[in-house]
């Protein structure tokens, strides 16, 4: 019994590591990426976030999106990491860890890191976090860690 | 109109062989075309001592003739461990006259946001000395963005940002801003350090940290320093004695209030005269882009802040480098289509500045160009992935 009772854990441990990576599908973010999404996204309003694994600050803005993400599960966030293919795993384990699974995510591909922050603004210098919030007519760019008061008045106004 | 000045021999020992492809290739062994982000020095012979990882390794190559061809690579750290090589991050090398080479990197832990300080030592160039952690606090916490000094002395300096504090406070339920900036000593050429000490709290945690050495041979440290809650300037430190550092002071006010990593460090060279020529790179809505001054030797005065570089082509990551009257400016610039690298050059320590120049493009990811001194002779170091290692020279 206490055998078939451990069994029964494994198995839901299994079932919900297995579901909460399942949810996560790490896309390549190239060159045309972000044209894409702009045309995916049709006119809608949506916030795109860039983080990397190595941005301490990036954390906490991840914390905090998870956090809102439950309260907000309707709001459009995109999130693009700007580190490296051969890093998923951990990028996995990072959206697992804040509870941003479910949510759009890129990772910067293999052409040079600096072609792809220009294909989505030329004037962005690399430093993170770096957000974009967009609407049908107007793109706004925030360097550094957004603030929470700041972010629900988006979604509520979205 | 500066071409006339600068003679451009890009010296590239593997022009042929695009580098891409071989270097996507797993099975190929460790190359200097391939590493993501070397160092290189010049000894006193005029030879070129390059540090560079590989899968856990840190390597040196020599080249006796300034960058066409290298002998064998030699590993450092026999045993394979963790070494930061990207971007803000790379393996240090320094030389001194005796010959005797000096090699540091960050070894990442794995908790993120952790590493620890990582040194060793060569007579030879061949055999390294057993690689040891200078950080002297040891717990897992960052200590990492290592810069490594040596002076003519043979005084060995490492200087990092340090979170221990920042650990400590957390634990204790206190905010602390960033990271701290600590250094260590070594008085017999690196066979062991002196305590670590600390310059100050709460610098900016995601940028490189410099060393250079002023006219008594002490060291002088430059930082990205965060002053009050988020503002992200530069200071630095001149030392009282050997093993004492001053009050640091602030060098630039441009006043970017960011919480973020702005993954951009500044750069120092300290002339004969003793000015310190300083250059970095700032966000502020009213101040941005790349920037120089320079820091009076006679009254320690710094000179108005000049822009430099192309703000809307991206001008970023600048280097700087001094010898008598003149100084050299160094970044990058990105069209859309291809990274490039500019040159500004002054003769009277940075009064009056030629025009930029583009030096090399490439169509790849680069590294940051970095400048360096053989003699009398002005070089740079650039790292692409379409062509690996390359040399350029600069004339007068």
């Amino acid at each position: 019994m206490k055998l078939f009772k451990i069994g029964n854990l494994f198995f839901i441990l299994l079932f919900v590591t297995l579901s909460a990576h399942a949810e996560i599908v790490l896309q390549t973010f190239e060159k045309q990426t972000y044209q894409s999404i702009l045309e995916n996204e049709n006119q809608q309003s949506f916030l795109l976030v860039l983080w990397s694994l190595d941005c301490p600050p990036c954390m906490d803005e991840l914390s905090m999106l998870g956090g809102l993400h439950q309260q907000f599960p309707d709001k459009k966030i995109i999130l693009v990491s700007t580190d490296s293919e051969a890093q998923s795993d951990e990028i996995m384990q990072i959206m697992n860890k804040f509870k941003l699974t479910g949510l759009p995510q890129w990772v910067f591909g293999n052409e040079s890191p600096q072609y792809l922050r220009y294909s989505i603004d030329p004037l962005w210098y690399g430093e993170l976090p770096r957000s974009y919030f967009h609407t049908a007519e107007t793109r706004q760019a925030v360097s550094g860690k957004l603030k929470k008061a700041d972010l629900i008045r988006w979604f509520n106004a979205g | 109109m500066l071409s006339p000045a600068i003679s451009l021999a890009a010296m590239d020992h593997n022009a042929k062989n695009k580098s891409a492809d071989v270097c996507a290739d797993p099975s190929q062994p460790a190359q200097l075309k391939c590493a993501p982000a070397p160092s290189s020095v010049f000894d006193h012979k005029g030879r070129l001592w390059v540090a560079w990882s590989h899968a856990g390794h840190v390597y040196v190559s020599r080249s006796d003739d300034k960058g066409k061809t290298f002998h064998s690579s030699v590993v450092v750290n026999k045993v394979p461990e963790g070494i930061s090589a990207r971007g803000e991050n790379r393996p240090k090398i320094a030389v001194n006259d005796a010959g005797r080479m000096y090699i540091s990197w960050t070894m990442p832990l794995e908790k993120r946001f952790t590493g620890h300080i990582r040194f060793s030592y060569s007579d030879d160039g061949k055999n390294f000395s057993e690689p040891v952690t200078v950080n002297d606090h040891l717990e897992i916490s960052g200590h990492r963005f290592d810069a490594l000094g040596v002076n003519k002395k043979g005084d060995v300096y490492l200087a990092w940002l340090d979170k221990r504090d920042r650990d400590q406070a957390m634990s204790n339920k206190e905010k602390y801003q960033g990271a701290a900036v600590y250094y260590a000593l070594s008085e017999d050429g690196g066979k062991s350090f002196k305590p670590n000490k600390k310059i100050i709290d709460h610098s900016c945690e995601c940028c490189r940290v410099i060393i250079d050495f002023d006219k008594n041979d002490l060291p002088v440290i430059l930082w990205r320093n965060i002053y009050g809650n988020d503002i992200r300037d530069h200071a630095l430190v001149n030392f009282l004695s050997k093993d004492q550092p001053g009050e640091p002071v602030r060098v630039s006010y441009d006043e970017w209030r960011i919480d973020a990593c702005p993954h951009h460090g500044p750069d120092m060279s300290i002339d004969d005269a003793d000015n310190y020529h300083l250059t970095w790179f700032n966000n502020a809505p009213e101040r941005h882009g790349l920037f120089y001054a320079r820091r009076n030797q006679k009254d320690n005065s710094l000179t108005a802040a000049v822009n430099f570089g192309n703000y809307k082509a991206g001008a970023s990551h600048p280097n700087v480098i001094s010898d008598e009257n003149h100084v050299w400016l160094v970044w990058k610039e990105f069209d859309g289509k291809q990274e490039s690298i500019w040159l500004q050059h002054s003769t009277d320590q940075g009064d009056s500045w030629s025009r930029a120049e583009q030096i090399a493009v490439t169509t790849s990811a680069a590294d940051y160009p970095l400048l360096m001194k053989d003699k009398d002779d002005i070089y740079i170091q650039w790292q692409t992935q379409s062509d690996g290692f390359r040399l350029l020279s600069v004339a007068r």
